[in-house]
């Protein structure tokens, strides 16, 4: 009765003094809210990133709402001057949507003790990219014997009708629709030559999948042999004892950045700052590389180990090299009317 | 004093009183989001500033948007009518039935409504897959030598649809055929008319409202079943539900969603008016000729 | 119709028939009915009657025994192929068809075509007298008029045999009465062989030539409305149809047509015995009350005015016997006739001799 009593009383001279000084911070009034991915992305930010942050920050309240990136950016939409959500996490798509909506605050580069360590690649002042996805070959070695090495092996007549991919609606998708079409001589600007080869795919295709959790399923069916498919969904499934495997094409794995944005008008915008400092910072990501997380580092100084090192690169140097990065700006100009046209020709 | 508080003649304003709650729950939460779509979709260009009627315009005049349209509705009428074909049987059985079977019956009817349609979905993965049970089967058979393509084809979509929602074309035809009196099948038989002569002319004419309110129910719960759609449909095969949200969510284009959106929803209505036109009609002119 | 096809004759055939659970619903039913005649199948419910009937349209099969119409054994056809029209008890009319369209349903059934039908239809109508009501729905018309069309409905397809279940039972009495008298009409200008299934004794002995009383799944007896009421052959019927005091007693002296029996409430009293007796036999005296008289001599028996009752052209004394059972009187209500006041000690007789019916207990 008496801590409700008490309770009730700061609360209401926190709203009070809130309402007194508007320009009051609302630090206080709530903890920071940090928009992760649902699955595992959300396990590893809990076990992980979480603890570094409090670490940081002297135990400063946080709470994870994973969702969608188009929810996120729904969400700081329907409330721009009062967002529900401090720090938000965005392929590259959604991501440049945020920042062309005006939703994200410039990251204080000046500030941050790790950016400059970042890759140039993973360098953003819209937002920093705390970790990279990597898009390969994924393959069931129980049927595919001879590891394929190159993104052209999918137009292999061996693979006839045991193709997947996914459609367009998925940034694996599109990104795998471009570097096609890169292979083909066109580029993000033009993919007519990457949906010209989608058609002569068509005899090799047993499926397109609509998001690409769906893929994992159809490995599980034994409905697909081989696909494009993700670094860390693989990882997942095959850690269940799918018998799949991933491979780096030689044409370059293709590599999303995973940006992390403060956001526009947040109230706790010193703690947003120090969580994606945590999630730059070498500690964070080094434990991230390790399982059964194996997420892919951004900051140069952090030594890759383990499956990272034997799939895809075992330092900064080679990652460079070995990974295809996108211009994500270019792509999401024509993107509406790729998708059109998948929607429109690609039927099996 | 408290009972004379409530005349005779309050009882109507009090029976409106206890439906407010609902009345008010149905304007938050249906007319006005309904409301904001609408408006939403009266814009021309993707952050809704610009009023204007080009997002209907570009939907009705673009030939694949009407194809998805299209498609959508007719994947409607092939789950609907493959549920009729399939469920009707099951509710004649039912009011035929002893009292024991009826409720095995009734079980298995509503066995699927007590599981969610994400694992109704999965387990048609696992039954129409390439090493699903079908194919081993007809393999082991020796029946085929390469596995069939169900997974991810409008044939295999149609059936898993069906299957998903059965109980919503089942139930109402139980309480349909289980009001025919029984004697008018005999009064039928007794007059000279067989069995297919009293189905048709008596049986099926008296479970029309059954009928109706089935396929009514299935029809809009088969094309709006973006779970199973795109599970067991795949992403090459494309409905209204799946194209709303590739409008909305990867491509943010809310304004032409929401008038994708509209667009569906009076394609529905007009469907469902049709279908009790249709069964009225069937019912008052439901000539022996 | 009147002057068609020679009436066909039923036969049933030691008819059995036992539920699935095991259940006798009847048995060994034998019923010989000749063409055109109209047979009551009276008894109480659950006595086996409704079964019969539907063993007869062929909606059961039976157990044991044939059902013979005319000369041919129908147990192997359908329904819908026996020729047996059937009016049910709440007439089972389509309801999405109108008047017409029911009445010329089975003609449909037969390939006959739509105008052929349709002028059938109508004549059919106005035999019953509904000829103007042909294009409306049954739930338009009144019970009595359902019934008329459900009674055209099934002689328009020419029946060998008629049947109808319990057909006035939801009709209002004054109604019920016109209705028995335009069935009995139809029938007799039809010429069909009927057969009625009725829980009503006064409907199935005004309306039969022959009523087949049935009790648990037993024909009891079958004959004629007089025969049934006048020499019922068990202590059923004469319960069963009309009222009969029962009076226990003891066989005197018994002969093989009647017997002498000392009764219990005393007094002793002549009658006959449909079943052979023997003296010192436990047995049941059936007297019906018109057959009972007040004497004023020292015969009959002795009892006390319970209550009086005028009912119309009868008057009703009810008298509390010395043994504590009561016993009705009946009389015909004459210009002299007055009711006897309660606790008036009276004494009773038979009429007649004959008049009571004695039945071994």
């Amino acid at each position: 009765m008496m801590i409700d009593r008490r309770r009730l009383l700061t609360s209401a001279l926190t709203l009070g003094a809130m309402h007194a000084f508007p320009g009051l911070s609302y630090a206080d009034a709530r903890p920071l809210v940090f928009a992760t991915f649902t699955g595992s992305w959300e396990e590893a930010h809990k076990a992980v990133l979480v603890p570094a942050f409090r670490k940081a920050s002297g135990d400063a309240p946080v709470v994870l709402d994973p969702m969608l990136s188009v929810d996120q950016i729904a969400k700081v939409n329907a409330a721009k001057s009062n967002p529900p959500i401090d720090v938000m996490l965005h392929d590259p798509g959604p991501a440049l949507v945020a920042i062309g909506q005006d939703l994200v605050e410039p990251f204080p580069v000046e500030n941050s003790a790790y950016y400059k360590d970042l890759i140039p690649e993973a360098q953003d002042p819209n937002g920093p990219a705390p970790f990279f996805q990597v898009v390969g070959l994924t393959y069931n070695p129980d049927t595919v014997k001879t590891p394929p090495t190159s993104w052209a092996d999918l137009w292999n007549p061996d693979y006839k009708g045991r193709v997947g991919i996914t459609n367009l609606n998925s940034t694996l998708g599109t990104g795998w629709l471009v570097e096609v079409a890169r292979m083909h001589g066109g580029s993000e600007a033009n993919v007519d030559a990457g949906f010209k080869a989608l058609e002569a795919l068509k005899p090799n295709l047993a499926a397109v999948a609509a998001n690409p959790g769906a893929l994992a399923t159809l490995y599980q069916q034994g409905q697909i042999d081989i696909s494009p498919g993700n670094f860390n969904a693989i990882q997942i499934l095959k850690a269940r004892g799918v018998p799949v495997e991933f491979v780096a094409p030689k044409e370059g794995a293709i590599a999303f950045k995973t940006t992390i944005h403060i956001v526009k008008n947040s109230p706790n915008k010193e703690l947003a700052f120090k969580l994606i400092e945590a999630a730059l910072s070498p500690e964070v990501q080094t434990t991230l590389t390790e399982p059964p997380y194996l997420i892919v580092p951004t900051n140069a100084k952090v030594a890759m180990t383990g499956e990272i090192a034997k799939v895809l690169a075992k330092d900064t140097d080679e990652l460079k090299k070995k990974f295809v990065f996108q211009d994500w700006k270019t792509i999401n100009q024509q993107r509406a009317s790729w998708i059109e046209k998948f929607n429109r020709d690609i039927k099996i | 004093m408290k009972s004379a508080a409530i005349a005779p003649g309050d009882v109507t304003r009090y029976g409106l009183g206890l439906a407010a709650p609902l009345a008010l729950v149905f304007a938050v939460f249906f007319i006005a989001p309904l409301a904001q779509l609408f408006y939403l979709s009266l814009h021309n260009d993707a952050v809704a500033t610009v009023w204007g009627l080009g997002q209907y315009v570009k939907f009705l005049t673009d030939p694949f948007s009407l194809s998805v349209l299209g498609a959508t509705l007719l994947l409607g009428a092939e789950v609907t009518l493959l549920c009729l074909v399939l469920g009707y049987p099951i509710a004649w059985l039912h009011q035929r039935a002893g009292h024991w079977l009826q409720t095995v019956i009734i079980l298995i009817v509503l066995l699927p409504l007590l599981t969610s349609v994400v694992v109704r979905t999965f387990a048609w993965i696992v039954i129409l897959g390439r090493q699903g049970i079908i194919n081993s089967t007809l393999q082991s058979l020796g029946l085929i030598s390469t596995p069939l393509r169900m997974l991810y084809t409008q044939g295999g979509l149609v059936v898993a649809l069906a299957q998903v929602q059965m109980p919503l074309m089942v139930l109402p035809l139980i309480t349909a055929i289980g009001r025919i009196d029984t004697n008018l099948a005999d009064a039928s038989a007794s007059l000279g008319a067989g069995h297919w002569r009293t189905f048709f002319r008596v049986i099926l004419p008296l479970s029309m409202p059954g009928i109706i309110a089935g396929c009514t129910l299935t029809y809009a719960a088969a094309i709006t079943a973006f779970i199973t759609q795109s599970l067991v449909g795949g992403g090459q095969m494309l409905f209204m539900p799946m194209y709303l949200y590739q409008q909305a969510s990867t491509l943010q284009n809310w304004p032409f969603a929401a008038a994708i959106s509209i667009i569906f929803l009076v394609a529905v209505l007009a469907i469902v008016a049709l279908f009790s036109t249709l069964g009225r009609r069937a019912r008052i002119n439901g000539d022996a000729t | 119709m009147a002057g068609g096809a020679e009436a066909k004759s039923l036969v049933l055939d030691r008819i059995t028939h036992r539920f699935a659970g095991g259940t006798l619903a009847v048995s060994d039913i034998n019923l010989d009915v000749k063409g055109g005649e109209i047979i009551a199948l009276l008894g109480p419910s659950g006595c086996g009657k409704t079964t019969l009937l539907r063993i007869i349209a062929g909606f059961i099969g039976q157990s044991e025994g044939r059902v013979i119409i005319g000369k041919d054994v129908v147990d192997a056809l359908p329904p819908n192929r026996r020729a047996v029209g059937i009016v049910f008890q709440n007439y089972a009319l389509f309801p999405h068809l109108t008047i017409s369209e029911n009445v010329g349903y089975g003609l449909a059934a037969r390939g006959v075509d739509k105008a052929t039908r349709r002028g059938e239809a109508q004549r059919l109508l106005e035999m019953v007298q509904l000829g103007a009501l042909g294009a409306r729905l049954p739930r338009q018309l009144s019970g009595g008029q359902q019934q008329r069309v459900a009674l055209a409905r099934a002689l328009a397809i020419k029946p060998s045999i008629l049947l109808l279940d319990e057909p006035f039972a939801a009709l209002d009495k004054n109604l019920r009465l016109d209705m028995q008298i335009e069935v009995k009409r139809l029938q007799r200008m039809a010429g069909i062989t009927t057969l009625i299934v009725t829980h009503d004794q006064e409907e199935a002995l005004s309306m039969a030539d022959r009523v087949a009383v049935l009790s648990h799944g037993q024909l009891e007896q079958f004959g004629t409305p007089s025969e049934i009421y006048d020499n019922p052959q068990t202590l059923f019927v004469n319960t069963f149809v009309g009222t009969a005091n029962r009076m226990k007693g003891t066989v005197i002296a018994a002969g093989p047509t009647g017997a002498r029996v000392q009764l219990e409430a005393g007094g002793e009293i002549i009658g006959r015995a449909p079943k052979p007796l023997r003296a010192s036999d436990k047995v049941v005296v059936c007297l019906r009350p018109e057959h009972l008289h007040f004497v004023s001599d020292e015969s009959g028996f002795a009892g006390e005015i319970g209550m009086a009752l005028p009912l119309g052209a009868t008057v009703v004394h009810e008298i509390r016997m010395r043994d504590g059972q009561s016993i009705k009187i009946s009389q015909a209500r004459t210009g002299d006739t007055s009711l006897r006041d309660a606790g008036a000690t009276v004494r009773i007789a038979p009429l007649g001799p004959g008049l009571a019916t004695i039945f071994p207990e």
